[in-house]
């Protein structure tokens, strides 16, 4: 709880002391400066000068400053010129500006608000009207500073709970896969188990049937023949299923070891499909309920990427396609890689219920899912589950590839999204 | 006496080694083994044939091997059916007795006669029954 409180957005927010805050006042004339200089350093606050707009943005640039009260009528560059200037740097663009002026008629006010200034004191100054504007500026900034604060804090925790949560999830899925692909070993297993098994008995028989003094006075021939026929095709059995052990636990050790690399390197793009796919036959769901339309390029297609990360969108792309056509009649998806202009397509479609039309601008932010929650509210829901952070974190590992994510979707047809990947080089002919 | 015959079994199962395996295992038995990867051409051919045993898996493409015990029973009750499964559950276990399975086997097979030996205790079980209806239709006439 310590380490929580100490999160600046969970203080609560109070105004700071007068003597935490810096005004700046820009007058060509020394009298007009001195005395609001006077009054705000009565007040409590303090105060540097600048005697023109080039000094004036300057001090503003380079020291503390809280609020700016500013002259209008200045030599070289007048209030408007400085204020304008100051709005438009990203340094400075914060600082309330308010103008002490004589013209006070509309259409000076009105430019002045044009140019970004934030209010206006009237001069001659008074004493009151000085402090309590200052006041309620001086507020205002810090309401909005830490305000800033807080989005900025926000987006930090929201980006750091998504990865959490993400983690979290692969992790469940991860579980979940690994209990399909040891069903998958179970297969090439029972063949040779049994055909060991059935191997032991036909060799016995044979023995039985040429063994002297056996079943029979002479061997039969023909079916010696037989049965050692048998065994050697049982034989044949057993070597075909280990070899197809071997190669899904390769495909299993080189899946799991290039799921350690974290930095980006030059991989197909192909293979990363058909090797998260290789993978995702381990859901049995996946693997005896859904259609699969695979259309990949004959070439490798190159692109620099970061292997887990993509393997990790491709994944999450698919899980959605598959959530999307829970309980349909025809559950399909489509998988196809394209080339054009530079860039590689990765296209994949489904046949679920569409995205509604009110929903489709907003799929790709965070939080936001069609699927329940897994949370205390809802502990055993029925159907997929989302935390809504799965296309989230997959548009922002796209876009640092400098890709995109293309959605197009009809209610009641299905959703195809476009998934675009700059090329890392040229395709080689092979 | 009815004559004593060789049963037909059609054995089910989507992994075809696994087939050729249980075909190998059945060689030295006297019983007439057909195999088919495809649980629908499974039941298209329980319909168009005869067979006294299927031996079929659980989890399959296009049909649960529950559900084709199911149509079998729904089809015709003598057909004895054995389930196997690598997908070790109570459920599933549960579900093949509810169903009217004869016996379940957990891939991979603890030791392949097992399975021959309850395609013999079917027959041994056949050949009982078969006696009893033969001798019903012989009164019937």
């Amino acid at each position: 709880m310590q380490q929580e409180t100490s999160k600046p957005f969970l203080q609560p927010f109070t105004v700071p002391e007068k003597s935490e805050f810096d005004i700046l006042i820009v007058d060509d004339e020394f009298v007009n400066r001195f005395l609001l200089k006077d009054i705000l350093e009565q007040d409590g606050y303090r105060t540097h000068e600048a005697n023109n707009g080039i000094e004036a943005i300057d001090a503003a640039v380079h020291r503390k400053t809280d609020l700016i009260l500013m002259d209008i009528m200045m030599p070289d560059m007048d209030g408007y010129e400085t204020c304008r200037r100051l709005k438009e740097d990203p340094r400075t663009d914060n600082i309330p500006v308010i103008f002490v002026t004589a013209l006070t008629d509309t259409e000076n006010l009105v430019k002045g608000f044009a140019v970004g200034a934030e209010d206006y004191l009237g001069k001659p100054i008074k004493e009151g009207e000085v402090r309590a504007r200052v006041q309620t500026h001086l507020k205002l900034k810090a309401a909005m500073d830490k305000i800033s604060l807080y989005n900025e804090e926000l987006e930090k925790v929201v980006a750091e709970s998504s990865r959490e949560l993400i983690r979290t999830e692969r992790q469940a899925a991860f579980g979940q896969l690994i209990q399909g692909i040891v069903h998958n070993l179970k297969g090439p297993l029972t063949t040779i188990r049994g055909s060991s098994q059935a191997c032991r008995s036909t060799l016995k028989m044979i023995r039985n049937e040429i063994e002297p003094g056996g079943d029979s006075p002479l061997p039969d021939i023909s079916k010696v023949a037989k049965l050692t026929d048998g065994a050697i095709k049982a034989i044949d059995l057993a070597e075909t299923a280990s070899g197809r052990l071997t190669e899904m636990i390769n495909s299993l050790m080189s899946k799991s070891s290039a799921d350690q690399s974290s930095k980006p390197e030059r991989l197909d793009l192909n293979s990363i499909i058909r090797s998260e796919l290789a993978f995702l036959e381990g859901d049995l769901h996946f693997k005896h309920h859904i259609k699969k339309n695979i259309d990949l390029t004959t070439k490798p297609i190159p692109i620099l990427a970061i292997a887990p990360e993509l393997a990790q969108v491709f994944n999450n792309m698919i899980s959605n396609a598959i959530d999307a056509m829970h309980g349909n009649a025809d559950q399909t998806i489509s998988i196809s890689t394209t080339l054009n202009n530079h860039y590689a397509w990765l296209s994949i479609t489904d046949t679920g219920g569409g995205i509604a039309p009110e929903n489709i601008n907003k799929i790709f932010d965070p939080f936001f899912t069609t699927k329940p929650k897994h949370d205390d509210s809802n502990p055993s829901p029925k159907g997929p589950i989302g935390t809504g952070l799965g296309l989230y974190m997959c548009l922002r590992s796209i876009k640092a590839l400098n890709g995109d994510i293309l959605v197009e979707s009809k209610k009641g047809e299905g959703t195809t999204f476009n998934i675009k990947i700059p090329l890392a080089g040229p395709i080689e002919i092979s | 006496m009815p004559e004593k015959r060789n049963y037909k079994i059609l054995i089910v199962d989507d992994d075809k080694d696994i087939l050729s395996m249980l075909e190998m295992a059945f060689l030295p038995t006297s019983y007439d083994v057909t195999t088919i990867d495809h649980p629908l051409q499974a039941y298209k051919m329980i319909e168009n044939e005869h067979f006294d045993m299927v031996i079929s898996d659980i989890q399959m493409p296009q049909m649960d091997g529950l559900t084709l015990l199911r149509k079998i029973k729904n089809f015709n009750g003598m057909i004895q059916v054995v389930m196997m499964t690598a997908h070790i559950t109570i459920s599933n276990t549960l579900d093949a007795f509810r169903y009217g399975a004869v016996d379940i086997f957990f891939k991979p097979f603890e030791d392949i006669n097992e399975i021959i030996a309850a395609a013999d205790g079917v027959a041994v079980k056949l050949n009982r029954v078969n006696s009893i209806l033969h001798k019903l239709a012989e009164g019937e006439k």
